[in-house]
């Protein structure tokens, strides 16, 4: 039994906008999953039908063994946070925090200790006391969550949670959130635009375009074997470098250059992907797998730097070390390793070989 | 000579010092990044920059005259806000066009024509100049907003968060354009952010401000080696740099519960609080033990994160590495990149 199950889910608005568009996906119990895409891409319209907050205008959903398609929010026993918190203004964040709990008749003493050890554990303590309008923006959103997360639901169900928060705090919740989703294994689907974001916390990442599913793989899967070009530009930072050429056999031809692939293709057009890391400094004289250009952008990351460099199969970055050579407007030669390019079809986008 | 010099900013709102004795300065052709949480004290330096605000002290140089009680017209610098603030209901052209239409500017309409089409065509908004502005996607409303700073040719811009309410995705690749094309035309920038990606990629300088007070300036692989405080080391890099509980035992470092943590300096204080990136500890080679809790992708690379002398450890390591959760391993602290606070 999947603990979240849709079928052939649809959400198409009275004016005829398709949000989604008929998707299937199910969660094994314990499963954390993050939606994943651009604003307006239908994760957040998902989201709002798994939690009941919007109805879908075809499919199924279940959680576990109950049919909830049709069921209010709270028939359902889902959990969920948005980046738009919505707290009890008339609450001490004690108050709010407690809320979820009292109204499911747990033991004072027991409301409490687990109020404490949220609390602990978002940095509120000192918060406790105080009612919404007296914190900031940032302190809300961790109540939020602390609110969400005090009680063990069938399914968590989290919008953005950490959106408005700085990247320290966020990289501490994200910790804080996966360690408490692993101890507790409570199902969770988990909305975001940020790719590291999603890399970080998902079992498994399901990028959505257009109200459509293009994957549900895990973070390696994803990243390495991205299902087309779409997935492969927006999974990664920078995304998948790509250039356009015919294919012969294991050879793929681009302008003057040829790149050898590991497996044949059908001849035809195709989109070669590579990702910056596999694009190294090269310092032999051109020849098969070697691009010359000059760099146009020289873009310091700390761990690593990014050469956007203009070349004539176009712009191509490559990831470097931070003291490697190549700085802004130098003309620098770039090798392409083989073993990590992959060839896309180049009027579907999907992956090939 | 510096294009503009910030000396002891300060700007109080009621008993709080919004800015606390700022000082920043900036060089022709420069992009200097202010790096800093919600409530730091960002938008207030660029506002009494820009003559919004006046300062209860300090002086404000630009291009070498004192501006500090200059009206803000006459100090020509062009800001661009986080949120989009364009006319909607107007044409993007109309709203290029509106900055050099103001009262005293006496443009010749061919030169405004000229001005708006090089604009637009180096953000590569050109195809969209008729298009009416509540029509265009937060990238576009971007572009306009940063191309209306571009037409007026100003001798410094001034960018609070313009990327921050964007898809990260497009974030990432505005950023690139941004300092791309700010570097063409020359003109100095002081850009504000939260997001340290930005302000590594994008800055000369950096400028890590909190409350109200510079804690560091310096280029980005200076503050991103050698962060002066914790405070600066927890600002920048993702995941942040580690941080260890020290004391000096003869010529090694030991953590509290006495796990040997690398080579101490001989003029190392007999306790200090230890630095070190995740990509400068390698999961072998060290003198203590440590146990894999976690293996998490991070795109390019994987972290570990290592249960080690009491504390949580975070190291970088290639892709697709055989490490697992329960593996023991030896850190090791690149010593040459531990620092020492």
């Amino acid at each position: 039994m999947k603990a979240v199950r849709l079928e052939q889910v649809e959400k198409t608005y009275p004016d005829g906008t398709r949000a989604v568009r008929g998707i299937d996906l199910a969660l094994e119990a314990g499963e954390f999953v993050v939606l994943l895409g651009p604003s307006g891409c239908g994760k957040t319209t998902t989201l709002r039908m798994i939690a009941g907050l919007e109805l879908p205008t075809a499919g199924s959903i279940r959680l576990g063994e109950a049919e909830v398609t049709r069921l209010r929010p709270a028939q359902r026993d889902v959990g969920f946070v948005f980046q738009f918190y919505a707290l009890y203004p008339h609450m001490t964040v004690r108050e709010n925090l407690a809320f979820p709990l009292e109204a499911t008749g747990v033991a004072r003493a027991e409301i409490a200790r687990r109020v404490d050890e949220v609390a602990r554990h978002l940095g509120l303590l000192e918060l406790l006391p105080r009612r919404p309008r007296q914190l900031s923006g940032g302190d809300q959103q961790r109540v939020a969550l602390g609110r969400a997360m005090i009680r063990r639901p069938a399914v968590w169900l989290m919008d953005e949670p950490l959106g408005t928060l700085d990247a320290d705090l966020r990289l501490t919740m994200c910790e804080f959130l996966r360690a408490r989703q692993l101890e507790e294994r409570v199902t969770t689907v988990y909305v975001t635009h940020d790719q590291e974001e999603a890399l970080r916390l998902a079992d498994r990442i399901v990028v959505m375009s257009q109200g459509a599913i293009l994957q549900a793989a895990s973070a390696t899967e994803v990243y390495d074997r991205p299902a087309d070009l779409f997935v492969a530009r927006f999974v990664g930072s920078p995304g998948m470098n790509f250039l356009a050429g015919e294919a012969h056999g294991t050879r793929v031809r681009c302008g003057t250059q040829e790149f050898q692939l590991a497996r044949p293709l059908a001849p035809g057009q195709v989109t070669l992907g590579i990702r910056p890391e596999s694009v190294a400094l090269a310092v032999a004289p051109e020849g098969s797998g070697t691009l010359r250009g000059r760099v146009a952008v020289d873009e310091y990351l700390g761990s690593s730097r990014c050469l956007h460099v203009d070349t004539p199969l176009g712009r191509i970055v490559a990831r470097v070390a931070p003291d490697a050579p190549g700085a802004r407007g130098e003309e620098v030669g770039l090798a392409l390793d083989g073993a990590h390019l992959l060839a896309f079809d180049a009027t579907s986008g999907r992956l090939l070989a | 000579m510096s294009v503009l010099g910030v000396r002891g900013l300060v700007k109080r709102f009621g008993a709080r010092a919004a800015l606390d004795g700022v000082d920043l300065t900036l060089g022709a052709g420069e992009i200097a990044v202010v790096l800093g949480p919600t409530g730091a004290g960002k938008t207030t330096l660029l506002r009494t920059i820009a003559g919004l605000e006046t300062p209860d002290a300090g002086s404000i140089e630009l291009h070498g005259r004192d501006a500090t009680h200059e009206p803000p017209a006459a100090r020509d610098v062009a800001l661009v806000f986080q949120n989009f603030s364009l006319y909607p209901g107007r044409s993007v052209r109309a709203n290029l066009e509106f900055p050099l239409r103001a009262p005293g500017r006496n443009l010749a309409p061919a030169e405004i024509q000229r001005r708006v089409q090089t604009a637009a065509e180096k953000l590569a908004i050109a195809h969209l100049l008729e298009r009416d502005a509540k029509r265009l996607s937060g990238g576009e409303m971007q572009r306009v907003a940063i191309g209306r700073a571009i037409v007026r040719q100003p001798k410094l811009f001034l960018m609070d968060e313009p990327l921050t309410n964007l898809d990260a995705k497009l974030r990432e690749a505005l950023r690139v354009e941004l300092a791309a094309l700010v570097r063409e035309l020359g003109v100095p920038m002081v850009y504000v952010t939260h997001d340290q990606a930005e302000a590594l990629s994008m800055g000369d300088s950096i400028h890590v401000l909190a409350g109200g007070r510079i804690l560091q300036s310096g280029t980005p692989r200076a503050v991103y080696l050698r962060p002066a405080s914790p405070a600066v080391a927890r600002a920048l890099g993702a995941p942040p740099m580690n941080e260890l509980e020290a004391r000096r035992d003869g010529a090694r470092w030991r953590a509290a519960d006495g796990t040997d943590l690398g080579p101490a300096p001989a003029d190392a204080p007999a306790r200090a609080r230890l630095g070190v990136r995740a990509e400068h500890v390698a999961p072998t080679g060290g003198a203590s033990e440590a146990e894999v809790e976690r293996v998490e992708d991070a795109g390019h690379q994987q972290l570990l994160v290592l249960r080690f002398a009491g504390t949580r450890l975070h190291v970088a390591v290639p892709r697709a590495s055989s490490w697992k959760p329960g593996d023991r391993c030896r850190p090791r602290l690149a010593p040459e990149h531990v620092v020492v606070w």
